[in-house]
Parts: structure tokens; C-alpha cells; sequence
């Protein structure tokens, strides 16, 4: 399965994969409601994408007591069913990886959906310091 | 020309802070046609708003923060946003562009504009979210630096909060205090935080939330990834993202064109070389949705320094310490202080005294070039208006208190002092492009450096439209380049692009007049030809040039420093060259002949009447 990296280290802290993200999800540019954010701090020195990193064992998955968040047994892939996500925001909170995030607007959770019908991740398309990568598992 | 603005957005909130009333309109289809975004709407509004002869500082003054009309969509390098008004500094225009985050957190508040009038009766904090705008009480914030005060209101309004402000310069009505966003971002020229000062404003805060809607937004992220694959390949801009505008600081230092302890000489040490400087660096870092990367993160968790910082407070205080260099860029920063002017101003005094023209009964100690702790405390009493840094903080208009009443050491044109740490005796274009800069003496209105590479003569004609002279010190078709650069660098500034990413500024070849129009296509499905985008860029120049006629402006203005004209530079590839009057003056001629403009440097009535024709529906309204 190909899926999306990340490394803080190329990132530039510029947004423009949230953008993008918003943009194709969304129909607008923006960063409230897309998939893959960045948390920065510039006073602390910092910035990373903060994006579903597909995990093993997923505590967002354990933690959804709507069991709108399941784990494809086949890709490895969380899904999220949004009509049965409620809003309580546990995934939010569980994440280790900051990868889930909360839809203020339409009270849902919002998880990366690793843009399955384009070729490439529209965030990886959009990262012009090669920071996020789409690559199989067995790739390097 | 079609009145079509597609999906194009510009809403505007009006905020009389007199009364704490706010009114939101969207401008006027036909004016948004003519003027875009940021920089050119943001003119046109000042232009139709303001009389003529307001006091900068009075409650009458109007402040106008405007996104560019690609600000924010994701596109390269779309992050600014201009902030124009009355400058307190040169009494002309004021207008200055910026990055950082929070032009497009600002859009996907639901605002593309503020314009605020008025003066609150206490300070204020704005805060911009879901399409609008409320006034709270700001007297807690009132005191803090810039870092402190972004700190704070994240911490009270959210995290994702973008914020201008002011520091204390700004509160102190300090001539050349500037807002800042972030920790070095600053819309620096001409007094802006001053202009908020006086309106008893403290900051304004975007909490983001929503978004911009994308007509096409396959197509727009398609066009948007090659144009940033084609960028990321261009040598000018893998050399910014390794080392940032310190480069730039070798290329005038080697020219012998550097201004260096107030441009009495020209050459300076090479302990603030790029190389040098990049020692103290962590991480390159961006504005938002910048494939550049040129911000330096330092070893002390400030941004910068600059090309500007290195020279104007560097070389031409003829301070050489990287690392002292450094700690005044973060002190002005932290104050809300116009570095270009604090650099400029603070070698001007200390010329003064070196001249015997001010003594300590004055300035109450001695002034010497090259004394970082005497710098240090001349900006901390400026940004308080402590002592004799009352007086500094006049700017410009302290001349004749510093007993030099025609400014003859003092950098400066229309009342501002020079930004770009180049010395313009070597490159002709240059010198005049500061010259007739809307806003005073200003390198990023123009900035005609392309001839330096010399380029083939093909490519200059590609450029120019017409064959120009090769030599940078030839005054020959001087005017022709000038004219090119300030109407496509208006363009950039009123779709809101990076000038760093753009042509003209450091390279021919990066995104022009068909990228932009090719952008706002598929962003907004509006349709402009590349003609119709240079009529555009032509119509800010001209109503900027209107906007300045108003307040007095004529040919005796578009002059420059008197020292360019009688002292020629000392050292290196320039040695020898100063501008010879005569020239000048015959360049400046066929500059306004090639604008259509009047020989005494204003702007034809009938042509007037045709720039502010696109608010001919809507009643007046002018403070």
C-alpha cells in the first residue's frame, strides 16, 4: 500500500498542503477543514504536518465509542464513517500524532482519506520542499 | 474591457473606531475590475476616501489593510497583503506590502479589507472572525512588545490566531514605527504603526475558521504545482531558500556600492556575508504558501537578518559583529521599528556629529559609528521618545532641530529615507526608480538591478518591449526600464504575490502578466489579458501619482540625496560614478513624457477623471 510520509525537517511551515487539501475536500482554500495541518510555533522553533499516519494500533479507532472509526484489515487504512461520527472529539484527544482533527462547522471528525481517487495526494502535490511523500511500504 | 469579476471577493469592513460602529460592503465591481487587490484597491479607496491635507496622525486619517486578490488561495508565494494611509513619516503616500500568515488568515475570516477611520477612546483590539469584525478592549495589551502581544492573544483568542500590531514604537507615535505580524514580518515603510497608534489600536486578529471559494480548484492546484515545480528549479530561487537576502549584501559590497557609515563610503567588512551570517542559522523557513523558504530562523529563535538589516544597520552604522547585528534586528523588531529607517536616521545623526553639526548638549553623549551599545540605546529611546530619541523618532522631520534643514546628509527622498542598502550613484535606473517611488525613496516600487547580469540584448527587448541600453550607468532608455518594473511590481502587489517569485525583481524569468491571468482564472474564473493587467499596473501608478499631486507632490520632489549627485563612490566596480545632474534631470523628463504625465510631474485632469471613473455608481463619501 502507498501511503503518505512526512518529515518535519524539509517543512517550511508554509501551509500550502492544508491549502490544497481544503481545496479539494472543500472546494475552498483555506485550513480549518483540511486533512493534513500545520502546527507551528515560531517563537518555540517549530513546525510539523500533523496528519493521519495510519497506525498500526490506533488508538483513535479504540477510543471512538460511535465506532465510526474502523481499521481496514486489508489496507491498513483508518476510515471514518461520517454518519456515525458524533462529534465527541475522543479521536481528536487520543491521537498522539495530532492526525485527526475536529470539523467545527459540520460537527464531524476530520481524517485523511489519502485522496484515494487522484494519482497523487493533492497535499503531496502541493509540498514544494518534498517534505510529504506518497510511497509504498516498501519503498525507501 | 469586460466589468466581469468572477468569484472575485472584496469585502470590505469599515470600522469607525470614533463611534464603534462597523459597515460591511463589497467594493464596487467595476472598481475591483480596475484595481484588483491590496495594493491597488487598497489606493483606491484612500485616493476616493481622504482629503487632501489631513494631519497623518488625526483621527481623520484613514488605515487601510487590504489582502492582494490571490491572497490565500495556496497558490506560490500568496501570502501578502498591503497596508496603506497617510504616511506621518513623509506626509505622502504610505503604503507597505507583507507577508507571514495573516493576509490570507484575514480572507478566510471572511474580510479582505479594513479600513479603519476614526480614533478609538481607549485602546482597542480588533478581532476578524466569520465575516466580522468586533472592537474589545485593548488597554491590557497596551505596553507590550510585538512578541508579547501575538503571545498573549493566541493565548486569550486560540492558537490559529494571525495578528498584526504594534509595539511600542507604534504606541509612542514613533514616525517610523511599522506593524508587525509574526516575529519579523513587518508592513515596514512610512509610519504605519504610528498611523494605528494614533487610532488607539493595539492589533488586529484573524481567527481564520473559513475559506476561499476556488472556481476550479482541480485546474488552480494543477497550474499552481507546475508553476511552483518551475520555480523551485530556477537558480535565484534555490539560492534564497539556502541562504535568504543576505546574498545580496556580497553583490553590492563587491560593486562597491554598499552604503557604509551613511554613505561616506561604499565598501564594508565581509563578517556579514551570507556564508557569515548563515552560521547563526537553525532552519529556512516560509511565509504561508511560499515555495522559497528565505526566512532565517537563528540560533536564538528570532527570524532574520535581512539584506536590509545587514546594511542599514550593519555596514551603515559601520557596526561588522554578525552576531550584534543580529540582536538589533530582534530589537526592532520587538519595538514595531522600521529597520530602513531606524538604520537611516541613526547614521544620519551620527554623521551630524562627526560633522561637528550637533554636539552632546544635544544628543547628550558622544555619537560614534561602528558603537553597538550606543546603538542599542539610541533605538530603545527612540521607540520611547526618551531624551534625544524624541527627536530621532521625528525621522526626517527632526532636520532642522538637527540643524541640517536640507536634509544634505540625511538618505532620503520625499521625506523617507532609503530602504535597499545599495547605494544608487553606480546604477542609473536604479537612482531614478527611488526617485519617482509613490511612497519616497523606496527600492521595492521598482528596483531595476536586471541590467547587472548583463543580459543579452534579445532578452532585454523581450523585457522592455523595445531595445534599452546595456550599460547600468548609461542614463540612456533609462525611463523605459524604470516605468517596467514599477507597473508589473504594482500588479504583484495587488494579486498579492512574493515579489521574490516574480519577474523583474532578481530574475526575468519567474511568474509575470500570463501567470497572474492564467491564476485569477482558474481561482475565480475571471478572464484578463495580459494587456489588460498592464493597463491595470499603469492605473496604480497613476492614481498613487495623483494621490501624491494631491498632497503637493511635483517635479522638485523626484529628486535624489544630495550626496548622490556631488560625491562619487570611493571603492570598487563603482569608483568614480555619482549621478550628474543634467541627466538625471533629462531622464526624469522623458520618464514623465513616457507616462503621459505633466511636465511638472502631475498627472493629466482627464486622466484623473478616467482612474476614479469605476466609483462614478456609488455616492461620495470622503472623510
Amino acid at each position: 500500500m502507498r501511503r503518505i510520509y512526512t518529515n518535519h525537517e524539509l517543512c517550511s511551515g508554509c501551509r500550502a498542503c492544508s491549502v490544497a487539501c481544503n481545496i479539494v475536500h472543500r472546494g475552498a482554500a483555506g485550513h480549518a477543514r483540511s486533512a493534513i495541518r500545520i502546527v507551528r510555533d515560531p517563537r518555540a522553533g517549530y513546525e510539523f504536518q500533523a496528519v493521519c499516519r495510519i497506525c498500526e494500533d490506533p488508538a483513535c479507532v479504540a477510543a471512538c465509542m460511535a465506532t465510526a472509526l474502523t481499521r481496514d484489515p486489508e489496507s491498513g487504512r483508518v476510515l471514518l464513517d461520517h454518519d456515525r461520527c458524533i462529534g465527541c472529539w475522543m479521536c481528536v484527544m487520543v491521537c498522539p500524532h495530532q492526525g485527526i482533527h475536529p470539523d467545527p462547522k459540520a460537527h464531524k471528525a476530520i481524517l485523511c482519506d489519502q485522496c484515494t481517487d487522484r494519482e497523487v495526494p493533492a497535499c503531496v502535490a502541493a509540498c514544494a520542499t518534498a517534505a510529504i511523500a506518497f510511497i509504498a511500504d516498501d519503498e525507501e | 474591457m469586460s466589468s466581469s469579476i468572477g468569484q472575485m471577493r472584496s469585502r470590505a469592513a469599515t470600522v469607525d473606531l470614533s463611534s464603534g460602529k462597523v459597515r460591511y460592503e463589497d467594493a464596487p465591481p467595476e472598481v475591483v475590475r480596475s484595481y484588483l487587490g491590496g495594493r491597488g484597491l487598497n489606493v483606491a479607496y484612500l485616493h476616493r476616501l481622504l482629503s487632501p491635507g489631513v494631519d497623518p496622525l488625526s483621527p481623520e486619517n484613514i488605515l487601510i489593510i487590504g489582502a492582494g486578490a490571490l491572497t490565500g488561495t495556496g497558490c506560490p508565494n500568496s501570502s501578502r497583503f498591503n497596508v496603506t494611509t497617510k504616511s506621518p513619516e513623509s506626509n505622502i503616500l504610505g503604503d507597505a506590502n507583507c507577508g507571514g500568515f495573516f493576509g490570507p488568515q484575514l480572507r478566510y475570516s471572511g474580510i479582505d479589507r479594513v479600513i479603519l477611520q476614526g480614533r478609538a477612546p481607549h485602546p482597542v483590539v480588533l478581532v476578524v472572525s466569520g465575516g466580522e469584525v468586533r472592537i474589545v478592549d485593548g488597554r491590557a495589551y497596551w505596553g507590550m512588545d510585538v512578541d508579547e502581544v501575538q503571545t498573549t492573544l493566541q493565548r486569550d483568542i486560540g492558537p490559529e490566531a494571525e495578528v498584526i500590531c504594534i509595539g511600542p514604537a507604534g504606541e509612542k507615535l514613533v514616525r517610523f514605527a511599522c506593524i508587525m505580524t509574526g516575529i519579523k514580518n513587518a508592513a515596514a515603510r512610512g509610519g504605519m504603526g504610528a498611523v494605528m497608534g494614533s487610532k488607539n489600536v493595539k492589533a488586529i486578529v484573524a481567527t481564520g475558521g473559513g475559506g476561499l471559494e476556488i472556481a476550479d480548484g482541480d485546474g488552480f492546484l494543477e497550474l499552481s504545482a507546475q508553476l511552483s515545480d518551475y520555480l523551485v528549479d530556477s537558480s535565484i530561487v534555490k539560492v534564497l531558500g539556502r541562504v535568504g537576502t543576505p546574498l545580496l549584501y556580497e553583490v553590492s559590497n563587491h560593486l562597491g556600492a554598499i552604503r557604509t557609515r551613511n554613505s561616506q563610503d561604499s565598501s564594508f567588512e565581509s563578517t556579514l556575508d551570507a556564508e557569515v551570517i548563515h552560521e547563526h542559522v537553525t532552519k529556512m523557513i516560509s511565509c504561508h504558501s511560499c515555495v522559497v523558504h528565505c526566512r532565517h530562523r537563528h540560533t536564538e529563535h528570532g527570524e532574520g537578518p535581512e539584506y536590509t538589516t545587514i546594511g542599514l544597520l550593519g555596514a551603515n552604522l559601520g557596526i561588522g559583529d554578525t552576531a550584534e547585528v543580529i540582536r538589533l534586528n530582534d530589537l526592532v523588531n520587538r519595538l514595531g521599528l522600521d529597520v530602513s529607517s531606524t538604520g537611516g536616521i541613526l547614521s544620519w545623526v551620527m554623521e551630524l556629529y562627526q560633522r561637528g553639526i550637533i554636539d552632546d548638549r544635544l544628543t547628550g553623549e558622544p555619537l560614534r559609528f561602528g558603537d553597538y551599545d550606543l546603538a542599542v540605546r539610541l533605538i530603545e529611546a527612540t521607540a520611547s521618545r526618551t531624551g534625544f530619541g524624541d527627536l530621532l523618532a521625528e525621522s526626517s522631520q527632526a532636520a532642522e532641530r538637527l540643524g541640517d534643514p536640507k536634509r544634505d546628509y540625511l538618505t532620503a527622498i520625499k521625506g523617507l529615507p532609503q530602504s535597499d542598502p545599495h547605494d544608487c550613484r553606480y546604477i542609473k535606473a536604479f537612482a531614478l526608480g527611488i526617485a519617482t517611488a509613490s511612497r519616497g525613496a523606496d527600492h521595492l516600487r521598482s528596483r531595476p538591478t536586471l541590467e547587472v547580469f548583463d543580459l543579452p540584448p534579445e532578452l532585454l527587448r523581450e523585457i522592455y518591449g523595445t531595445d534599452v541600453d546595456r550599460d547600468p550607468t548609461s542614463y540612456n532608455t533609462k525611463e523605459i526600464v524604470v516605468a517596467t518594473h514599477e507597473t508589473i511590481y504594482a500588479v504583484i502587489d495587488a494579486v498579492g504575490i512574493c515579489k521574490f517569485v516574480c519577474h523583474g525583481f532578481n530574475s526575468p524569468r519567474l511568474l509575470k502578466y500570463e501567470h497572474f491571468a492564467q491564476l485569477l482564472e482558474k481561482a475565480f474564473g475571471v478572464d484578463y489579458t495580459v494587456d489588460e493587467l498592464k493597463a491595470l499596473g499603469q492605473r496604480i501608478v497613476d492614481l498613487e501619482r495623483s494621490f501624491i499631486n494631491r498632497e503637493g507632490v511635483r517635479r522638485p520632489d523626484d529628486t535624489l540625496p544630495r550626496r548622490y549627485f556631488e560625491e562619487p563612490l570611493p571603492h570598487g566596480v563603482a569608483r568614480g560614478h555619482r549621478i550628474e545632474r543634467d541627466k538625471f534631470f533629462a531622464m526624469l523628463d522623458r520618464y514623465y513624457r513616457l507616462r503621459r504625465w505633466n511636465e511638472d510631474g502631475t498627472v493629466p485632469d482627464g486622466r484623473v477623471a478616467e482612474l476614479v471613473a469605476p466609483w462614478a455608481s456609488v455616492p461620495e463619501d470622503r472623510s
